[in-house]
């Protein structure tokens, strides 16, 4: 896969394994994703979906095969330049969200921003923004630690988002969220997905959610399996 | 970036942890203090101590001094003769016991003339009313010395001479600038009068003729000087009282050094435990892409930031306790040696600086670890909570354990070093490492056996503390540290009174103790007086002691000699020895018995005195 490639990311013969005497999490998993597209991955409790999420990140190592993200194989990269590349191309929504709880609600946000060392007067426009677009722009002097759940996760959301990178991962983004809520977000990621060419995965329970996405995998013991979208 | 996310961290530290954050700071700060006033009262002391005795010494190329009692002047007159010597100063030297008092009034008996050549700093004063100097009784007193005997230009004050009192009158007092300390100057024929010395000399100033070198001068003089009387050199005079306090500087500068690592391993334990509470939010910081390296440099970054800030605190802190001590304790810091009468505190800029620099380097040395095992952490898995495989870290922690300890016991064993216990204190940092390194497996050890007892909340705070076991060790390991520092300044102390009450019941053995002001040259019970106070109803026992000051070598401190018991067999029956005695030599040698302490310096038959001529064993 060389730069001009549009697949954003690419897994070849992923496999994972906890313990050497154990059977592996998943094994010999294949999966490419191109610029716009938007999947969701569904399984069991247990099936490895975060584990799979840790490993496109470059947060953990396979025991076996590659991640290439944006054409680069993380197998090969030390671990800054794995963490400058997440720095620069990766948006995380993690499952229990994971917020600074003692910056307040637009520093959070604007975290990813500081990172890549944006300008102060873009950092704060392109925060407003996105508080905006998750509608906690009334909270965004608050501190963390002081919110709700759901903000909480609108946060997280937010902070995924602000910096517009390549390759998003959420997992269980609106677990936390009211219906209408929830529909608000998956639409606001599916938006943002289009609209910066990027690639993102959603890890769900929830079917509704999942139908969001332009394509559905199961995630199980036979590894990734193609599922058709409801309507 | 690294300051981005140091600002982040230190941000959540102030706004999560105040009032930690505050017991921090003062402990470096505190640990900074300790260091900067001990340091500034030793330097202030001995630079004080240092101007003193050269303007004592002033321009002589040597200084000739004998025992206490001092010599026969025939010595001065043959210096005098001397065509080496171009110019000779004849000095009595007398602490003289003030009625009252426990401490005593230096006084120099100088020949005016004589000394105005060799010590002109101190006639600058008394040049304009140099003939009331030979005024019988006359004294001019420094201004330190006028002010802690709250006396006036014309006032009168008793000494003891032998068990009478004998009044001096106040000539005059000399300025700040002419001398710091307490001291008084008398006409030398008059001190010799007046203190019953007549004819003796204890010191003679010398400046050798041009073209005579002095180390040859002084060569020559060695070999001709008669028994217990020395040749120094005026820097010798000088070093000698940095020798005396050299231990006691050396132990309180350990003092402040030990109060300063308890700083550093405070930092160490705040950023473990904080490194610990705040896992999640630094994986998080991983997660979302900060190196390894940025990681660390802002967590150690927010130990400098914290031994910076303790460091400025502790410095300005100590310059204030120094300044307290020099005012309120004339600078003596419980030693009785260096006393600076009114002298203003002299910090200068580059020991603070190194100060704040070794506060701030020792907290950032205190927050590395922390800092590179949290940037080690694998943010997956700290993002999922709890202390992680704690038990690798204790297996390897335990086999350092054990050899620091070993390390300890075999570095206790090693004699010092110039002096110095170097080796001591490397052994009781072994020890306390050593001790820390074992609390990792020690805590595992324990929780792993702790049993379960179908009661909720134990099993509950048991479950606890094993999910958290980094956070547990931590705590115990700060409690060890500072409670066996504790623990061992009290051993210390006590053991130090214990030792020091069986030597003295051994050395002492009275129930009630009369004594003249230590050191005193002019203090004395006469024989008929002894037999009056032994006469006294009621006392069983009663034995009469002298004790004097005696120079054997001129770069070493002055030895106290105590004369007791009424025989040489008594006397060996009653001091506790450490090593057998030798029999009782015959009439050819006097017996002597000397201190551990000094058992190094002296060997063999080891002086004689001018004043009976006799070898001493």
């Amino acid at each position: 896969m060389g730069a001009d490639d549009p697949a954003v990311l690419r897994l070849e013969n992923l496999t994972k394994r906890y313990r050497r005497d154990r059977p592996p999490v998943f094994e010999d998993l294949n999966l490419d994703l191109r610029q716009g597209e938007y999947l969701a991955i569904m399984g069991e409790s247990g099936a490895g979906k975060s584990t799979l999420l840790n490993l496109l990140a470059g947060l953990d190592k396979p025991d076996s095969g590659r991640v290439l993200l944006e054409g680069l194989d993380l197998s090969t990269m030390d671990d800054d330049a794995t963490t400058l590349l997440r720095r620069r191309a990766v948006g995380f929504v993690f499952q229990a969200f994971h917020v600074l709880p003692y910056l307040t609600v637009e520093q959070n946000v604007a975290l990813p921003l500081d990172l890549l060392g944006v300008a102060s007067s873009e950092r704060s426009r392109r925060t407003a923004d996105m508080l905006e677009r998750v509608g906690m722009t009334s909270l965004a002097r608050r501190y963390a630690r002081d919110l709700s759940g759901g903000e909480v996760q609108r946060i997280a959301i937010a902070r995924a988002l602000v910096h517009k990178p390549r390759l998003l991962l959420a997992d269980e983004p609106t677990g936390n969220l009211d219906r209408r809520s929830a529909a608000q977000i998956l639409a606001l990621l599916r938006t943002q997905i289009k609209a910066n060419s990027a690639a993102g995965i959603l890890i769900t329970h929830s079917r509704t959610a999942a139908d969001t996405a332009d394509r559905i995998l199961t995630l199980d013991g036979r590894g990734l399996q193609s599922l058709e979208r409801a309507g | 970036m690294t300051f981005r996310v140091w600002h982040v961290l230190l941000l959540a530290q102030v706004r999560e942890q105040p009032g930690r954050l505050v017991v921090t700071l003062f402990a470096i700060a505190l640990g900074v203090a300790l260091g900067t006033s001990v340091y500034l009262v030793n330097a202030t002391a001995l630079n004080e101590f240092g101007l003193a005795t050269k303007r004592l010494v002033g321009e002589a190329d040597l200084i000739v001094r004998g025992p206490r009692e001092g010599f026969s002047e025939a010595l001065y007159s043959q210096f005098a003769r001397d065509p080496a010597v171009a110019a000779a100063s004849p000095v009595l030297e007398i602490e003289a016991a003030l009625p009252g008092r426990r401490d005593t009034l230096k006084v120099l008996g100088l020949d005016p003339f004589r000394a105005a050549a060799l010590q002109p700093a101190l006639f600058g004063d008394i040049a304009g009313s140099l003939f009331e100097l030979f005024q019988a009784n006359g004294i001019f007193l420094s201004s330190g010395a006028a002010r802690q005997l709250n006396l006036r230009r014309g006032d009168a004050f008793p000494v003891i001479i032998g068990s009478s009192a004998k009044s001096l009158h106040v000539l005059g007092i000399l300025s700040d600038a002419t001398y710091p300390q307490t001291l008084g100057i008398m006409d030398i024929a008059s001190a010799q009068w007046a203190f019953d010395k007549i004819g003796r000399l204890n010191r003679i100033d010398l400046r050798v003729a041009a073209g005579t070198s002095v180390d040859a001068y002084r060569s020559t003089l060695e070999r001709q000087l008669p028994p217990g009387v020395l040749v120094i050199a005026p820097r010798v005079e000088r070093d000698r009282a940095v020798t005396v306090t050299r231990a006691y500087r050396v132990n309180l500068n350990m003092l402040a050094l030990v109060a300063l690592w308890t700083g550093a391993f405070l930092v160490f334990s705040t950023q473990s435990l904080s490194v610990l509470r705040r896992r999640r939010s630094l994986a998080l910081l991983r997660a979302l892409g900060v190196t390894r390296g940025e990681l660390q440099r802002a967590l150690v970054g927010e130990g400098a930031a914290l031994g910076a800030l303790g460091s400025l605190l502790g410095v300005l802190m100590g310059v204030l306790f120094a300044a307290a001590i020099l005012q309120v304790l004339t600078g003596n810091l419980g030693n009785g040696q260096l006393r600076t009468v009114g002298a203003s505190v002299h910090a200068p800029a580059l020991p603070l600086l190194c100060f704040f620099f070794v506060g701030t380097v020792v907290a950032s040395a205190g927050a590395w670890m922390p800092a590179r095992s949290a940037a080690r952490q694998p943010p997956a898995r700290s993002l999922k909570g709890g202390d992680g495989d704690y038990g690798v870290i204790a297996k390897r922690s335990w086999l350092l354990g054990v050899a620091l300890l070993a390390v300890g016991a075999v570095f206790a064993r090693i004699p010092s070093v110039a002096g110095l216990p170097l080796f001591g204190y490397a052994s009781v940092a072994a020890l306390l490492f050593g001790a820390v390194l074992l609390v990792p497996v020690l805590t595992v050890r324990i929780l792993k056996v702790a049993p379960h007892t179908n009661r909720v909340v134990w099993d509950a705070a048991i479950a606890q503390l094993r999910e958290n076991v980094g956070l547990s060790t931590l705590s115990l390991a700060s409690i060890i540290v500072s409670f066996s520092l504790m623990v061992a300044m009290a051993i210390m102390v006590f053991s130090f009174r214990v030792s020091f009450e069986h030597w003295l019941g051994k050395l002492l053995p009275a129930d009630l103790q009369i004594r003249e002001p230590l050191g005193n040259d002019t203090a004395y019970w006469s024989p008929a007086e002894q037999a009056k106070l032994a006469a006294v109803p009621g006392i069983e026992r009663f034995e009469f002691r002298r004790t004097q000051q005696i120079l054997l070598d001129a770069a070493r401190p002055a030895i106290t000699l105590i004369a007791r018991g009424s025989s040489a067999h008594q006397a060996a029956d009653e001091v506790p020895l450490v090593q057998s005695a030798l029999p009782v030599p015959g009439d050819s040698l006097e017996p002597a018995w000397i201190s551990e302490s000094n058992a190094k310096h002296c060997r063999g038959p080891f002086m004689w005195t001018a004043e009976c001529g006799r070898r001493w064993c």
